[in-house]
């Protein structure tokens, strides 16, 4: 009964979003991700392969929308409805109030979600069909294995295995990082070795097993014979751009649910002040406090969403087992993803009941009268 | 039915209602006050938009505060503006009649019948914002009848209606309480609750000054000091016949205009006394009383409560 209810309220609310002036606020705010890719690719040299880049580009962008978009829709979802004296139609109704702050709420972070899943969806687009193509990394230098040059590879034995298979080769190299590459496992490794005939090189492909550290990889070759490579390319796994999105509109969509949340909670604490107080906390907490590295951050959501968004995409991974990269162990968050989604869920929660507490206690008339 | 239990409701230092007992079985109800006497405070409390300072407040029983039970046996009609102006007023009716807790379905058949009971039928689809100020209140009206509680509550509902909507909801009314079913309706113009009410209540300074029916309250109104005005044929005779009869306090003569103002604090009588005028050959064409706005009155009756007369 109460489900169909908010439900109600959830349907007048997006209903209501279909008027051309909020249609145009909308489409304007979530342009913000699109506006700036647009901007990069105009006048910045990067390619599809500058992934730290453009995922970054786009996590903060698209989160810069998702404030902007709660910042209109859920912090005043109280003071509206007092301005506009139908708050009384509304909370004279058996369980109006929890309806109304349950409905603004799903109402608010699907708007939002949409508008911003929509602008990285066109923004990726963008990227996808308007960057540099070449999507590989190349290391620079390749010898023999027994060199003593920037790059090193050595035919080796399984690490987990005994007994000598040389079924897995490692590189090394002494000028190269791998991990601020970008090289990931399942990327491809060609190995040139030499001209085949003129005008053409000859290569073999290989398959990134695991990045031991910035400046070794471990590839299985399948106990292939492999020929000394004189140069040697990594390409990026073509799923990764795709993966990529996934994970961002992943991490997006927690970011819109928790930030509604939050403004819903101000909404609800502060009717008259809402907007005020909302950017006053968007300013010192998700901006200020979340950038600081010490523990205090942990109480951002920016903290718990970046830590989730470089978890999910293993940009530092080693083996599965993520650890935040040097220097900055204290901006990024290195507890397990459940973690940071319980806590992210228990905020959620947690905000909502105390809100519909506040809503519930509080009274609220507009208006004396006689 | 409602039941106030030495309610006082404290807006800061402001007194909003104070100590009010208050025992009402179901029936229909006009609550009459000059603005600003905390008729508004008084529904508001009824219908669980405010808690008392002290006392309490119970309604079927049980304090309204939250009480899903309580909020689905009334409907509340509010005297604030309807400010929706995007919304068309089925689709208002039909979001609230879902929030009321019945199905889209259910609903939409349930707003379509408020809106014929009212007479907005044939404005059904159109926008609140382009409805007159009366068929705004006849939606309003529309929204708290339209789950069929058993109480209604309605908070000024003839402001801004025209005569021949006053005429409307006036048989709505009466047909409600010809139907079994209660009504509690506040204004500050007596006459306009008589065709429909059969008790009222008198408040005035968050206090209930006197209850009963019509007639009670039409003697009790008529001999607190009041203000009337004549505009009739002879006006320095009828001066000195009411004057003779010692029915004025105070009397004063505008010959020019063939006007009369007296202050009389018994006004039964002297009504009574000029039903026998044109007898005498006096026409009166016009009479003006200060019983048009209640508030001479009701701060007449303060001064009886407060022991000041």
């Amino acid at each position: 009964m109460q489900l169909a209810k908010i439900m109600a309220v959830f349907r007048n609310e997006w209903k209501q979003t279909f008027s051309v002036g909020r249609l145009i606020g909308w489409l304007l705010v979530s342009g913000f991700p699109i506006l700036l890719v647009l901007l990069v690719l105009q006048f910045g040299q990067l390619g599809q392969s500058d992934t730290e880049f453009w995922s970054w580009l786009l996590f903060a962008s698209c989160e810069v929308t998702c404030l902007l978009q709660l910042l209109i829709w859920a912090t005043p979802w109280l003071h509206s409805e007092l301005e506009g004296l139908s708050w009384v139609y509304l909370s004279v109704r058996p369980g109006g109030k929890t309806a109304v702050l349950m409905g603004k709420y799903l109402a608010a972070a699907t708007r939002t979600m949409v508008g911003a899943e929509f602008a990285l969806l066109l923004s990726a687009l963008l990227i996808w069909s308007l960057a540099d193509k070449s999507e590989f990394v190349q290391v620079v230098g390749s010898q023999t294995s027994s060199d003593i040059s920037p790059v090193r590879a050595t035919l080796g034995d399984d690490p987990d295995s005994t007994g000598t298979q040389y079924t897995y080769l490692e590189i090394v190299s002494s000028n190269t990082n791998f991990k601020s590459q970008g090289v990931q496992s399942s990327d491809r490794v060609r190995f040139f070795s030499g001209q085949v005939s003129p005008g053409y090189t000859g290569y073999e492909d290989f398959t990134v097993d695991r990045v031991v550290s910035g400046t070794s990889l471990l590839l299985n070759t399948a106990g292939s014979k492999v020929d000394v490579p004189t140069r040697v390319e990594i390409h990026h796994s073509s799923k990764w751009g795709f993966m990529a999105f996934c994970v961002l509109a992943m991490v997006i969509a927690i970011s819109c649910f928790s930030y509604a949340a939050i403004f819903i909670f101000l909404g609800a604490l502060f009717p008259k002040r809402a907007m005020v107080m909302a950017v006053g906390y968007s300013l010192l907490v998700e901006i200020g406090i979340s950038l600081v590295p010490a523990m205090i951050n942990q109480i951002s959501v920016q903290f718990r969403l970046r830590s989730l968004l470089l978890t999910w995409m293993s940009m530092f991974g080693v083996d599965g087992s993520w650890k935040p990269p040097p220097g900055l162990e204290n901006l990024l968050g290195d507890s397990h993803t459940w973690l940071h989604l319980v806590i992210l869920l228990g905020l959620n929660i947690g905000l909502l009941f105390v809100a519909n507490l506040v809503v519930s206690r509080r009274q609220h008339v507009a208006n004396l009268g006689g | 039915m409602i039941h106030f239990e030495a309610a006082t409701k404290l807006y800061g230092p402001v007194i909003g209602v104070n100590d009010i007992n208050l025992l009402l079985e179901p029936g229909a109800y006009g609550l009459l006050g000059p603005n600003g006497s905390g008729k508004t405070t008084l529904l508001n409390l009824l219908t669980g938009q405010l808690k008392p300072t002290q006392g309490a407040v119970r309604l079927f029983g049980a304090s309204p505060i939250g009480q899903t039970d309580v909020l689905h046996r009334i409907g509340f009609c509010p005297a604030m503006d309807l400010l929706h102006t995007n919304v068309t007023g089925f689709d208002w009716l039909r979001y609230l009649l879902e929030l009321q807790g019945f199905a889209r379905q259910e609903a939409s058949e349930k707003a379509n019948q408020a809106l014929d009971l009212v007479g907005l039928d044939e404005a059904r689809h159109r926008f609140i914002g382009g409805y007159s100020r009366g068929m705004k209140q006849r939606c309003k009206l529309a929204q708290a009848v339209g789950h069929d509680p058993e109480l209604l509550i309605l908070d000024e509902p003839f402001t801004g209606v025209d005569p021949v909507g006053r005429r409307h909801l006036t048989e709505i009314f009466r047909n409600w309480v010809a139907q079994g079913k209660s009504l509690l309706v506040s204004s500050h113009v007596l006459h306009e609750l008589e065709a429909v009410c059969e008790s009222f209540l008198l408040i005035c300074d968050g206090r209930v000054l006197a209850s009963g029916s019509a007639y009670e309250v039409h003697s009790l109104l008529a001999n607190v000091p009041n203000q009337i005005q004549f505009q009739c044929s002879q006006p320095k005779r009828l001066a000195e016949m009411l004057l003779k009869e010692n029915l004025v306090d105070l009397i004063s003569l505008d010959g020019a205009q063939d006007q009369l103002t007296v202050m009389t604090g018994q006004a039964a009588p002297l009504y009574e006394y000029l039903l026998g005028l044109p007898a005498e050959g006096i026409q009166i064409r016009e009479m003006r009383s200060g019983d048009d706005s209640l508030q001479s009155a009701f701060e007449s009756l303060l001064r009886i409560h407060r022991g000041e007369i």
